[in-house]
């Protein structure tokens, strides 16, 4: 009993009420320093937090029961502090069973995925087996185990980041490496307010077609001079799946007979590369006499269980790839091919300027305008660094940058703010001492492990699967008259499980299976298309919070001004 | 002695008449500038009549509501005969030095103009582009940033007028925006540049003129409400807010220093007659914005002060102790005061989306600010009580009554931002179905209503002496303006930072200086019991 006295007295009521004024108040300043995310973390979302809020639940509990029991002049305190034990209650349960996410939605999409706070690692195997780990928040520099418990192996978060991105960057490698010509140069003109940088690099292994550039009517170029030089490189595919929401990359050697994608457990066989396709009684083939300049690819892909075939034209990016149709997609595939344009493709291109390599890395230039016809006729100029190109097109001059003998073209992972997706380095040990660390881009996996037990790492943004979907039918904008600030946004969505059709606004949100849907934000995209953003929520606790709010109030009233009826005294 | 009495009462007749004529009409204007004053305009999504265009405008370009003894709308005809010469008035206002220094113009000239300006725009526009990195990357832009903003701002209002990109003053049938006569002309309306020549030369055709295109283009955009436009002029001219301030003021002097027994009632009309003029200006402002009135910083001060002396009269009814009012009508006058001169925008304007018209919001937002009204006016009453027990003979009993007096008002403030932050999380909840999301301004609600809480706990263990009441109400109202203020302009972070303007942290502190000098004084002296 005394106990119970004890956590129930007025002393320990202040001195919780008191720690949590300040302790509120320092956790706003942090957050105003430090940002909202860290402030939640260290403060709001944290365990400790949920056991301070505990102890008040305690104290009011016990404060309760020491009045057992009750009498008259007790009701306007019992009822107020019944209120907050449930109000407390309902917290509780929204703090630890509530869902609020966010889900984009284009027109005429269907979605049924919604995106939560924060990030997660997953770690699948070739069975599917699937191990998901939430990556809470830290500071960078102290690699942090995330316990997958995959024998042999321990793996680390060595950095995360909230927003970044992938840069490109174009260096000077050593002597030693191989020969790769590549050009910086600015492209200026007073009379048509022209000033641009480009780049020209004869091997880029991001990009087949970076070795020319064409600004408004001009074309560059840059390509060795001896005519026999081999200079394409081999085509590559990039996929995107939609059912894993992840994108690979792979180059496509069309002498072999089986190549394992980068980053999944995916694989290509049967390839076909057809650099000038032509189908000809309904089949594909290759035809370099008639047809220039036609790449397209037929491969089958394939995992454990599924495999599905496609063929896909590089030059009619909107032709389905997926052969047979519906029932054999089970990767649901976007598929790109980027093949090598072979120099002088269609008819040459004036007025351009080309750049000449050796493998002595001599370099020298040649500027033809309209009236040039016959390229043999246009004299070729030794090309020095930091020189001034006169083009005689208008006033544009050229002004090379920097030369390169052995470019490198390096992807780096950095913090970019305005970007939307994150990135973390992790680090993998083994139990053989040896250690591996690599960069994980927001669904671009790694693959990892032995031949016979291999592993697929993803960082994903925490997301969440609804038991209903949604599709968005309409999305329409109402501004302020004479402005283009809105006044109000809506949409017009269809539900299923129950299917409905419904109207969802800016303050009018859609309940539905035990969610709420509003309309938090647009987007109206040129290219894109219109999308709603809904945020959807779901809050198990807000009967109790509602509930025990109106008791509060009424225990309050009868505290503040009925009191004296109750407790028979004269004010 | 009859004598000396019946003197002061017409020194008083004297004062509330000399009241009446400093709060209404400053002059009497002519007929040609009433009816200019009411010419509807298309500006910030709205229709509204010049003067008020006028005010705004100017009030943006210059930072004040006249120029060169000239009324804003007289100014603003002016520039209507001939828009272009606007790029040569030197009217729009730089006071920041390192600004002007940063721009290479003269130091000792507070105008500019545009002319002037424009070939410092570059530089203008270098700053402005890198208070928006700064603001993209979440960081405080540095001081000269934000005054180039400004400026960038008041420079490209007086561009948009002198091309007359602004003076949307045409209505189009079938169209939300309405156009500028001096970009079109339609041929079913009169000419409007023609009409306005006439000013100031021949003002009889230029009324005639006038209320003919008023009622043209009446005929011709049904979403013009002239009578609406008829308050907003009659709103400006009058200035509702500036005569409950007087009033309010010549209410406190007659509770204070007429101890007679008139003086009583009349500075009860006074105060009511106040409440009647600042329950109108409230009034007009829902109506003609068609919102309700606690929107941005400006509205909230006005309501709360509504509040606040609402809260006076009540408890002055109930407890029949003058403190309330005297302490009421003061601190009511300060708050008006106050509001004018924080730099917030008392203009009338539309709102983001987010905020339009909401059940619950509105519900929310005039609980919680009737609140502070209850906190403001304990925090008054307070600091009468210190001041009392500290300087004069308070005796036992008055202090007992000036005690409970705080405490009564203590619990209904209590009540209402209880009641109010749970209407906050019900609107969220309904809005974003999230109840709590700990955003600063729930937070700090919060903390105000845990240290108040404080004393409620503290009084029903019966823990705490009638100083100690006084002292927290004092105490707990600085709560209330890091709740209300702070977490807009100091922490400047979370959701509710949408109300958010710039400035008058100065005041602010004045007023922390105030308290904090007021404090010490109290805790070093003795009491003179």
């Amino acid at each position: 009993m005394s106990i119970i006295k004890r956590l129930g007295s007025l002393n320990f009521a202040l001195f919780l009420i008191a720690a949590l004024v300040i302790l509120l108040s320092v956790s706003t300043f942090t957050e105003s320093v430090y940002g909202t995310p860290f402030a939640q973390n260290l403060i709001y979302n944290a365990g400790w937090f949920d056991i301070f809020l505990g102890l008040v639940w305690i104290n009011i509990f016990c404060a309760t029961l020491t009045r057992f029991p009750f009498q008259k002049k007790h009701i306007g305190f019992v009822i107020t502090h019944i209120g907050i034990l449930a109000l407390l209650i309902g917290a509780f349960l929204s703090r630890t069973l509530g869902i609020e996410g966010q889900m984009t939605i284009f027109e005429d999409e269907s979605k049924n995925r919604i995106l939560l706070h924060g990030h997660s690692l997953k770690v699948v195997d070739e069975d599917s087996k699937i191990r998901e780990i939430n990556l809470v928040p830290f500071k960078n520099g102290k690699p942090r185990e995330i316990k997958f418990n995959i024998p042999g192996l321990k793996i680390y978060v060595t950095r995360f980041l909230e927003h970044a991105g992938e840069k490109e960057s174009l260096v000077e490698g050593s002597a030693a490496e191989a020969s790769n010509h590549a050009v910086e140069a600015t492209l200026s003109g007073e009379m048509m307010g022209i000033h641009e940088t480009f780049v020209l690099i004869e091997k880029d292994p991001f990009d087949r077609n970076a070795y020319f550039k064409e600004i408004g009517p001009a074309h560059f170029e840059i390509k060795p001079k001896s005519p026999d030089a081999p200079t394409l490189l081999l085509p590559r595919l990039l996929l995107h799946s939609k059912t894993s929401n992840e994108t690979f990359e792979v180059e496509l050697d069309p002498n072999a007979k089986e190549i394992k994608i980068p980053g999944s457990f995916l694989k290509l066989s049967h390839i076909r590369y057809l650099p000038n396709a032509k189908v000809k009684d309904s089949v594909l083939v290759n035809d370099p006499v008639e047809v220039h300049f036609n790449p397209a690819v037929e491969f089958e892909i394939s995992d454990k269980k599924h495999s599905e075939n496609h063929t896909k034209f590089m030059l009619f990016p909107d032709f389905e790839s997926l052969k047979g149709g519906a029932p054999n997609n089970f990767f649901d595939l976007e598929v790109k091919l980027d093949a090598p344009i072979p120099p002088g493709w269609n008819a040459p291109k004036t007025p351009s300027l080309t750049f000449f390599t050796t493998p002595n890395h001599e370099w020298s230039y040649q500027v033809r305008s309209s009236h040039d016809t016959d390229p043999d006729k246009v004299p070729f100029h030794k090309l020095e660094r930091n020189e001034k190109i006169k083009t005689g097109w208008m006033d544009m001059q050229v002004e090379v940058r920097s030369l390169f003998d052995h470019a490198k073209v390096l992807k780096q992972i950095g913090e970019q703010k305005e970007s939307e997706s994150s990135a973390a380095e992790i680090l993998i040990r083994r139990y053989d001492g040896s250690e591996e660390r690599v960069w994980l881009l927001e669904k671009k996996p790694v693959i990892f492990g032995s031949d016979q037990n291999l592993f697929k790492i993803t960082l994903e943004p925490k997301s969440v699967t609804l038991p209903f979907s949604i599709k968005l039918k309409d999305f329409r904008k109402v501004d302020y008259p004479g402005t283009s600030s809105p006044s109000s946004f809506e949409s017009d969505v269809v539900v299923t499980n129950p299917s409905a059709e419904k109207t969802i606004s800016m303050n009018k949100p859609l309940d539905h299976n035990g969610y709420r849907i509003f309309q938090a934000s647009y987007i109206q995209d040129e290219t894109l298309g219109e999308a709603s953003v809904f945020s959807i929520a779901k809050n198990p606790g807000i009967r109790f919070i509602y509930s025990g709010a109106i008791i509060i109030l009424i225990g309050v009233i009868i505290l503040f001004y009925f009191h004296p009826f109750f407790t028979g005294k004269k004010h | 002695m009859r004598a000396l009495m019946s003197k002061k009462f017409i020194l008083f007749f004297i004062l509330i008449l000399a009241s009446f004529s400093l709060a209404g009409c400053q002059k009497e204007a002519s007929n040609a500038l009433m009816a200019a004053e009411r010419i509807p305009i298309q500006h910030n999504g709205r229709l509204k009549p010049l003067s008020s265009f006028s005010k705004q405008t100017l009030k943006l370009v210059a930072g004040k509501e006249r120029w060169e003894k000239k009324d804003a709308t007289v100014f603003m005809l002016e520039i209507l005969k001939n828009p272009f010469s606007a790029q040569s008035i030197s009217f729009i206002r730089i006071d920041f030095e390192p600004l002007k220094e940063k721009l290479n113009l003269d130091k000792s000239r507070v105008y500019f103009s545009y002319q002037e300006l424009s070939a410092q725009a570059e530089t203008i526009q270098t700053l402005v582009r890198a208070a928006k990195k700064n603001r993209d990357a979440d960081v405080r832009p540095t001081a000269i940033q934000q005054k180039a903003e400004l400026l960038y701002n008041q420079f490209k209002t007086v561009e948009a007028l002198s091309s007359g990109e602004s003076l949307k003053f045409i209505p189009v049938p079938g169209r939300t925006d309405w156009l500028s006569p001096y970009e079109f002309h339609p041929p079913f309306l009169p000419d409007f540049k023609k009409i306005v020549i006439l000013y100031g030369s021949k003002d009889s055709e230029f009324l005639a003129g006038t209320e003919d295109w008023i009622e043209k283009i009446k005929n011709g955009s049904p979403e013009l409400s002239l009578s609406k436009i008829n308050l907003e002029v009659f709103y400006n001219h009058w200035k509702p807010f500036e005569a409950a301030a007087v009033f309010y003021l010549f209410a406190f002097l007659l509770f204070t220093f007429v101890s007679k027994p008139w003086g009583r009632p009349a500075g009860v009309i006074l105060m009511a007659t106040a409440v009647v003029c600042h329950s109108f200006g409230i009034l007009t402002r829902v109506i003609v914005l068609g919102r309700p009135p606690v929107s941005n910083m400006y509205e909230s001060m006005i309501f709360m002060n509504w509040a606040l002396v609402v809260f006076a009269l009540v408890f002055y009814a109930i407890k029949k102790n003058l403190a309330a009012l005297t302490v009421g009508s003061l601190v009511s006058a300060f708050i008006m005061i106050y509001a004018d001169l924080l730099p917030i925008d008392s203009s009338l304007e539309v709102l983001v989306p987010v905020l339009r018209s909401n059940y619950w919001l509105s519900i929310h937002v005039m609980t919680i600010v009737s609140s502070y009204g209850a906190f403001g006016l304990a925090m008054g009453l307070g600091h009468r009580h210190l001041f009392l027990n500290k300087f004069t003979r308070f005796s036992k009993k008055a202090e007992k009554e000036s005690a409970d007096l705080i405490y009564r008002v203590i619990q209904l403030g209590v009540l209402l931002i209880g009641t109010g932050t749970v209407l906050g999380g019900v609107w969220a909840n309904e809005s974003w179905g999230r109840f709590w999301g700990w955003d600063p301004k729930e937070t700090w609600a919060l903390i105000t209503f845990l240290g108040y809480l404080i004393v409620i706990h503290l009084k029903f263990a019966k823990k705490i002496s009638d100083f100690q009441i006084a002292l927290s109400s004092v105490l707990g109202f600085q709560l209330v303006l890091m709740t209300w203020y702070g977490v807009n302009f100091v922490l400047g972070r979370g959701l509710h930072s949408y109300g958010a303007g710039t400035g008058g942290m100065n005041w602010v502190i004045y007023f922390l200086i105030f308290e904090a000098v007021f404090l010490s004084f109290i805790s070093v002296r003795k009491s003179s019991v």
